[in-house]
């Protein structure tokens, strides 16, 4: 596997020194850090991301978000999900300005660095089914990876069995890329059709602002904590924006390691930034949660967590294995929806439709325990995981093209 | 068929099996996550039933002059009548913290707050967060304790439990 990742590193290498001021802000940062055969992953930008993420997710928690949630794609999409009426928990309803800003962010930078391409026509239906997987295993957990490393940073111990589940997911799912697994190469879309996604945040953007009667925002309950709607929306925007540049994926970064071992953090820049990106997330918000008192150690009382340990595991199991499979975490399929990946977009829509089954059909795990339904719906996704895995496979064959070069 | 394959159906067989074996389980069984979601939604439009309230005033006056044991017995039948309603539960909770028994008002408060959340949101006039915490603590103090000597394992645990969950509800959640 180890003679994929130089060739691989130059194939997916995408940034490029730039102009105007934003790019001399960038290639300032970078020339601190970066050496002259890693120019294509800058450190210092990934490490930037990585604080941002880290630094902003803790803040937004202390300006008004639920606990430990500064930024959660599940949850995040249940809030969204129930404003738009796709389900009735009067508490779960409100459309959260993070989400619409990754997506709206990525576009933009995608513009600006000339990198947005439509590109689509790899099994989008089956990527519509697994984003809806993807969200009931993260409402199984109660968070998403990048939740999951908030959750870890501000000292919840339990989180720790979600990323044992995590790394095993993509353990699984890699096994199965290994040996041929493919959901066919994408190939060039109408542009419309990649605008479709990030018009579609535009016009909730709108409909947060202007507030029209369709829209229900809960009064009460985790969707009516929120951060003031322009820290969020400007916090979201970078983040995306920052996370377009970098590729940074929890999952991505995780796959890295057992695609081509510890080596690989030392000698292919993109998994070293990757690495760093999340390593410094991780600093960033143990710091924060520190500094405002956010941080508590323990086993018990975390806020989003239950003792149904197994069922935890499994739930991050199943974010790990889609994730391979789909090739990226929720957070990078908004991204990547953000810079014209229709494939991405439908995952986006599935991840909508999945919150929205979440809620009502009551799959999602809550401080008492993960309910009878959720256990179900945990077993009922693994078996489909399994089955995606074996019905898509080439077998005979290795990594397909477009998983050379790592996850997204 | 390669290994993969091989390992791939074995796992697929092992959680079909397991979800069967999970389903038959609780086949014939009440479904407490559905109790607790009706529960919650009796919560979402309880209407204020006057009777109710009165009943609760004078229950509060009651723990105001000491009168704990009429209290007690005017909210079991409170609790009884109204069964959907977070009020009595909250109030059976303060009769015991009053008698000094934490332990025992953990269960009263955990119930209170499954039939009605806004005993710990925030933006609700309702919210307890502060008092609720005050008898988590104090609980958690008279486990560490020991006072709990008497009682057998089971009941620590099922204490213990309690206490967790009140903790959880009051550190907050997405969801």
């Amino acid at each position: 596997m180890n003679n994929l990742s130089g060739a691989a590193a130059k194939d997916v290498c995408k940034i490029r020194p730039a102009d105007g001021a934003l790019g001399r802000i960038r290639n300032w940062i970078s020339s601190l850090t970066v050496s002259s055969d890693t120019e294509c992953y800058p450190k210092g930008l990934f490490i930037l991301t990585g604080a941002i993420i880290g630094i902003t997710g803790v803040m937004l928690s202390y300006w008004g978000n639920p606990a430990n949630t500064g930024f959660c794609v599940s949850c995040f999409m249940e809030n969204i999900a129930g404003s738009l009426g796709l389900h009735g928990n009067t508490r779960m309803q409100y459309l959260r300005p993070e989400i619409l800003g990754f997506v709206i962010g990525s576009f933009l930078m995608s513009l600006y660095k000339k990198e947005f391409r439509a590109t689509g026509g790899s099994s989008p239906l089956l990527r519509f089914f697994v984003g809806i997987l993807l969200i009931i295993g993260c409402a199984v957990f109660m968070g998403c990876p990048i939740k999951m490393v908030y959750k870890i940073a501000a000292g919840d111990l339990t989180a720790w069995i979600g990323l044992g589940g995590l790394a095993a997911g993509v353990f699984i799912g890699l096994k199965f890329l290994e040996r041929g697994f493919t959901l066919g190469k994408p190939f060039e879309q109408p542009r419309a059709n990649a605008l479709l996604i990030p018009l579609m945040m535009v016009l909730m953007l709108g409909a947060l602002i202007l507030k029209p009667g369709f829209i229900a925002l809960s009064t009460k309950g985790a969707g009516a904590q929120y951060a003031p709607l322009y820290l969020s929306l400007l916090a979201g925007l970078g983040i995306g924006a920052l996370a377009q540049s970098t590729g940074f994926c929890i999952t991505g970064g995780i796959s890295r390691l057992f695609m081509w071992g510890p080596r690989e953090f030392t000698f292919c820049p993109k998994t070293t930034g990757l690495a760093l990106g999340i390593g410094s997330f991780f600093l960033f918000a143990f710091a924060a949660s520190i500094l405002t008192g956010q941080f508590s150690l323990g086993w018990h009382g975390q806020p989003s967590s239950n003792e149904s340990h197994l069922w935890n595991f499994f739930g991050m199991l199943i974010v790990g294995f889609g994730s391979v499979l789909i090739k990226g975490c929720p957070f990078r399929q908004l991204i990547s929806a953000g810079q014209g990946d229709t494939d991405a977009g439908a995952a986006v829509l599935g991840m909508l439709t999945g919150a929205a089954l979440v809620q009502n059909w009551g799959l999602g795990g809550n401080a008492a325990g993960t309910p009878f339904e959720g256990q179900v719906a945990v077993l009922f996704a693994l078996c489909a995981l399994f089955a995606i895995g074996l019905i898509y496979r080439r077998r005979g064959e290795t990594y397909a093209p477009e998983f050379q070069s790592g996850l997204d | 068929m390669d290994r993969l394959d091989k390992i791939s159906g074995l796992a697929i067989v092992i959680i079909i099996i397991s979800a069967v074996m999970l389903i038959s389980s609780h086949v014939g069984e009440a479904v407490p996550e559905h109790d607790m979601r009706q529960k919650m939604a009796a919560a979402d439009y309880s209407v204020v039933n006057s009777e109710m309230e009165s009943g609760v005033n004078m229950i509060r006056n009651l723990i105001e002059a000491n009168n704990l044991e009429k209290a007690g017995m005017l909210t079991q039948e409170l609790i009884q009548k109204y069964p959907y309603e977070g009020e009595p539960r909250m109030m059976m909770g303060d009769i015991f913290m009053r008698r000094q028994e934490p332990l025992r008002a953990v269960p009263e408060y955990k119930e209170a707050v499954i039939l009605n959340p806004d005993y710990l949101d925030k933006k609700t006039p309702l919210f307890q967060g502060k008092k609720l915490k005050v008898a988590v603590n104090e609980a958690l103090e008279k486990i560490g304790k020991g006072v709990s000597e008497n009682a057998d394992k089971a009941t620590i645990g099922s204490y213990k439990k309690d206490i967790y969950y009140l903790q959880r509800r009051i550190a907050g959640s997405c969801s």
